[in-house]
């Protein structure tokens, strides 16, 4: 079994009347990636705040591995503008007194950013900036990241690093927590998601192969559709928007072969069958709403 | 905790609007020399001290200028703080949150010392232009004094070594801001609003300048008897003790201190 680094347990939040989080447990073991999606206003930042004890709770706990500290990547770069690179980490390093000024350069390093550079941090492109903060966060080389909306302001190529970085820093154990609305890089760099929506957990997904599998299939007419929810279960199966022909999203744990075999013998009349991975928008809308033709 | 304190005062001072301290203890110390050019023109001999002393000395620059100008310069350590996420990253470095905020307290004092310094050898460099160095105070300064007309002007005691009195005028004025600082640094814990923090203190220091006494240590006139209380006394105004005066402002600053410690532990940043 995987060591954990976080456990929080009924996690609440309330501010005034209203309720930023409610009863949200997560457990991040060492090495995992976790992504946590939600909308504008769903309690991430919050969530973070309070791991990293910015933030007080309401009520539930956090339990964090003793060793190691937390690096923090906030969503917007918090830097001294009139400072340079290294004098910035130098001031945050002096804090703990954990790392040197072999610790810093090397952080710089492993962001692509240069240590000679003496150029005030205010001349910084956005992306600039935002791996100077990463930098900030794994200097001192925390056991738990929290990183909120990491991708901001980033090249292509800057998320590449970002995503390679991750994967270094996991595979060394590292626990991760990333906040983030780009669906597309969470998918890619997590191994676990975890959509949170009003303030509650909404929805757990694994990446990483789960047993746990999607294909998206096309039957040829209506009765085809009935008999392969028969078939299914009604529950296992999510209609999707009608095009030439019935579609929808089933979920089943047998072996393509196989479940097209099964589904022949059924006397559903298949016209296309296809894998599809956990689909984080699908499950990202579900927890969204729609009002006025908006997503709010 | 060392640590703590000197990254909160590289931040504080590390900003450029601090630079603002070089055209603003000029501008006093022309105000000031205005003033000492007509008593030139009564045959006293003036030295260097007299417009050093003279400019520090003044309350109305002391208030509207060094007092104005600190508020403006740290008022909103908090609140930056805050609104850009560095208190994320330094609040999750730190010890505790008590730390945290002893951080920010002494950091304010410390800021206060680098800008009275930095005050103090600019006007003394400024008035190097103007005036004569002397070893000491002038006799203008030490009984002839009368300059002023009703602005609080002091007389210093004979014999007194003007270096000594600069270090006593600096650490006065330092504790003196540094305590008047934390009102608002200390109610930006609580009220976030960006204008609540500077506005406060200038409200503060316009409404004691338009209700000054000596007399009640309760009244709002917190900065005059703040400066006056000194061991060197006004002619024209009824100082309190030193003792009183220090008593007076540590049990603000502690009482200040306490509040803030109180609130860092409930509140979120």
């Amino acid at each position: 079994m995987m060591s954990e680094v976080l456990r929080v347990t009924a996690l609440r939040k309330v501010v005034g009347r209203k309720t930023l989080l409610n009863q949200v447990d997560l457990t991040v073991n060492c090495g995992e990636i976790v992504g946590l999606i939600g909308p504008n206003g769903a309690g991430k930042t919050t969530f973070l705040k309070i791991i990293s004890g910015t933030a007080r709770a309401t009520s539930g706990t956090v339990a964090l591995a003793k060793t190691g500290g937390i690096g923090i990547l906030p969503e917007s770069p918090a830097l001294i503008s009139e400072m340079n690179a290294l004098q910035n980490l130098q001031l945050l390093a002096s804090i703990r007194g954990k790392v040197g000024q072999q610790g810093i350069v090397d952080a710089l390093k492993t962001v692509g950013l240069d240590p000679l550079n003496r150029k005030a941090v205010k001349y910084y492109s956005l992306g600039m900036k935002q791996r100077l903060m990463l930098a900030q966060a794994i200097m001192e080389q925390p056991q738990l990241l929290l990183l909120d909306e990491p991708t901001n302001g980033l090249d292509p190529l800057g998320i590449i690093d970002l995503r390679q970085l991750l994967f270094k820093l996991a595979d060394q154990g590292v626990g991760i927590i990333i906040a983030s609305h780009l669906l597309n890089e969470i998918e890619r760099m997590c191994h676990r998601v975890v959509i949170i929506s009003q303030g509650s957990i909404f929805n757990e997904i694994d990446l990483r192969g789960s047993t746990q599998r999607q294909v998206e299939i096309s039957v040829s007419s209506e009765d085809d559709w009935r008999c392969l929810v028969d078939w299914a279960e009604s529950s296992r199966v999510q209609q999707l928007p009608f095009q030439e022909h019935p579609r929808g999203l089933l979920e089943s744990q047998l072996p393509m072969p196989r479940l097209i075999a099964e589904l022949l013998a059924a006397g559903i009349a298949i016209e296309s069958i296809q894998p599809v991975k956990a689909s984080l928008e699908a499950a990202f809308l579900q927890c969204s709403r729609r009002e006025d033709g908006v997503y709010r | 905790m060392i640590g703590m304190c000197w990254t909160e005062t590289l931040k504080l001072i590390g900003r450029r609007r601090w630079l603002a301290i070089f055209p603003a203890s000029i501008l006093a110390a022309l105000l000031n020399l205005s003033t000492l050019h007509c008593q030139t023109e009564h045959q006293f001999v003036l030295n260097v001290w007299d417009s050093v002393f003279g400019t520090l000395g003044d309350w109305i620059s002391f208030r509207f200028i060094f007092m104005l100008l600190f508020i403006f310069l740290v008022a909103d350590c908090v609140l930056e703080d805050v609104a850009s996420n560095w208190a994320w990253l330094t609040l999750s470095r730190s010890p505790s949150r008590h730390a945290w905020w002893t951080a920010k307290v002494v950091s304010l004092f410390i800021a206060g010392l680098v800008y009275f310094s930095l005050g103090a050898i600019i006007i003394l460099l400024f008035s190097l232009t103007q005036f004569p160095y002397a070893a000491d105070l002038s006799p203008y300064a030490t009984g002839l004094s009368n300059y002023g007309q009703g602005l609080g002007t002091m007389a210093f005691p004979n014999g007194t070594n003007p270096w000594l009195l600069c270090v006593q005028f600096v650490l006065y004025s330092t504790f003196a801001c540094g305590v008047f600082a934390l009102i608002p640094v200390t109610i930006s814990l609580v009220i976030r609003k960006d204008y609540v923090a500077p506005l406060i203190p200038f409200v503060w220091l316009f409404l004691s300048h338009l209700g000054q006494t000596n007399r009640l240590l309760a009244r709002i006139d917190l900065i005059l008897r703040m400066f006056y209380a000194s061991y060197f006394h006004s002619r024209l105004t009824a100082p309190i003790s030193l003792s009183g005066s220090l008593f007076y402002l540590s049990s603000v600053g502690i009482g200040l201190y306490l509040v803030g410690v109180y609130v860092v532990q409930r509140t979120d940043f």
